[in-house]
């Protein structure tokens, strides 16, 4: 008897699910961003308005997705392994196209209305499309990942384990302000004996990368042979 | 594609408390075997434990001679049925059945349609909107449409009327004569379903009181009723499950082969054997164990 991997298949669903669930979240924000254009509210362009949304709404799909998805695959006879690989893959391809999606809208504004223009440093797509994009999705699944550490560590240990679980991943989003010179910067300057302003970005490419791999792994760890809870 | 399913020595345990100890059995292929213990017998902790839903504390399982656990191969023929909460989920029958498709291998949705035809299910309604005897009746229908060499229903008949029940229970055998596989039934309605057993697994506080086939276990019960002295007399030696008197007429309840010539003596004695329903046997076993 062969092995049939699930992984592409756990990851298309996922993909698919959540691209349909940011498709309302998008129209939301941008809802969000024409009344403020409207009442001249609206100082930037609307990747840069996105990006704090989106960090909300990743971390919230992190949460509450991520265990009841682990139960419904395995009750569907997918491995612990496969839906683990799905999801993660799923992930990734999710916070790239939600980066794309809102990058092509955000192109389209510059091209054919007058856009205000107060961006990050590194959300400037006037500066490096590529390199906003790519903060930008970076950023995003930090936070979906992020949750999914909460939502695994509650799912796999209840209270008050699960609370280490938060702390844990309250950690991964300060290193990735602290890579990003995100909105804690100011405060951690001065709390950490370093600048982190003087971060080169190849180490906050690298710094993002290990830190998710390590998050993953500990996902991984913590789901290889986890307990499905039956509701 | 046909999987028999062999627990060697499993034990479970949650912290100290232990959920199931030292349990071994064999399943063939092709047969339906009724679960049956009191309520914290085990049962469902067993069947986790066939659906890779968790591991043995100690002793190994074998479905198809493979260790299921994290088996890419024995993990998509084993159906888990069990009465799940889906107050929480959003998405219709439907698509619950499209899911089940993608994922179990033997799926046939022309079946699966049938069936819900059958129960009354209404495609496009969002599951948390069925009642529960409806939910329960999608997912035995998800459950018989996979067609998964062992497919396991743990009390999956709940808030089901009695109807539908019946309806479960004559589908569940027309569609195991066209497809045979390893079924699993886990209930507490011991008389309404006894019909269905091959064989009978009688589980009691996590230790397993008996594993046997239906027929023989049944052969094996026997209820010996007359004049109390006769009665006590003829069933000295034999396993006595349970006694009742009423003046001088006593019943008891015996377990055990009762050869022909011991039977020509009861007659004799003007000594009525009687038969012993599975419900009756499971009940005086599993309190004996008290």
């Amino acid at each position: 008897m062969k092995a049939k991997s699930n992984i592409p298949k756990v990851a298309f669903d996922l993909f698919a699910l959540q691209l349909a669930w940011s498709f309302w979240f998008m129209v939301f924000v941008l809802l969000a961003y024409l009344v403020m254009l409207a009442i001249g509210s609206a100082h930037s362009d609307f990747l840069n308005f996105a990006y704090r949304p989106a960090k909300g709404y990743m971390l919230v799909i992190g949460i509450s997705s991520a265990s009841s998805f682990l139960t419904f695959y395995v009750k569907h006879g997918v491995t612990r392994r496969d839906c683990f690989a799905g999801s993660a893959i799923a992930s990734v391809l999710h916070a790239a196209t939600l980066a794309a999606i809102l990058g092509i809208g955000t192109g389209l504004q510059y091209l054919l209305f007058q856009t205000p223009s107060q961006a990050s440093a590194l959300l400037d797509v006037r500066e490096s499309w590529l390199s906003a994009l790519l903060i930008f999705g970076i950023n995003i699944l930090t936070y979906y990942i992020a949750g999914w550490l909460i939502s695994v560590g509650f799912y796999r240990n209840g209270w008050p384990l699960g609370i280490g679980f938060i702390a844990l991943a309250l950690l991964i989003v300060a290193a990735a302000n602290i890579f990003w010179e995100s909105e804690l910067q100011g405060r951690l300057s001065r709390l950490l004996p370093l600048d982190p302003s003087g971060i080169p970005p190849h180490i906050s490419y690298l710094g993002t990368i290990v830190m998710l791999g390590l998050a993953l792994a500990i996902i991984r760890l913590c789901t290889r042979r986890i307990v499905i809870r039956m509701k | 594609m046909r999987l028999g399913v062999e627990v060697n020595g499993v034990t479970l345990k949650h912290g100290a408390f232990e959920a199931l100890h030292n349990i071994s059995f064999r399943l063939e292929s092709g047969k339906i075997c009724g679960l049956v213990g009191r309520n914290g017998a085990g049962k469902t902790s067993l069947l986790s434990l066939l659906a890779s839903f968790r591991e043995p504390t100690a002793g190994s399982i074998r479905i198809g001679g493979e260790d299921p656990f994290e088996n890419a191969r024995i993990m998509p023929h084993v159906t888990f049925v069990y009465a799940e909460d889906l107050r929480g989920e959003t998405e219709n029958v439907q698509g619950m059945l499209e899911a089940a498709k993608r994922y179990r291998p033997h799926f046939d949705s022309g079946y699966a349609e049938e069936l819900a035809q059958r129960f009354e299910l209404p495609m496009n309604k969002p599951v948390h909107e069925l009642s529960r005897g409806m939910q329960s009746a999608l997912n035995v229908t998800i459950g018989l449409a996979s067609r998964s060499p062992v497919t396991i229903f743990d009390e999956a008949y709940l808030g089901m009327d009695a109807p539908t029940r019946e309806l479960f229970y004559r589908e569940l055998l027309d569609d195991q004569a066209r497809h045979p596989r390893t079924v699993i039934l886990s209930t507490h309605l011991v008389s309404e379903m006894d019909y269905l057993f091959d064989e009978v697994i009688i589980l009691h506080k996590g230790k397993l009181v008996l594993h046997e086939d239906y027929e023989d276990l049944i052969s094996k019960g026997a209820s010996v009723t007359g004049p109390s002295k006769a009665v006590d007399e003829f069933v000295k030696g034999m396993k006595q499950l349970h006694a009742q008197q009423l003046g001088d007429t006593k019943s008891v309840v015996v377990y055990g082969k009762i050869a022909d010539e011991t039977r020509l003596a009861a007659r004799e004695r003007q000594l009525d054997i009687g038969p012993v329903s599975l419900q009756d046997l499971f009940i005086h076993l599993t309190s004996e164990e008290e």
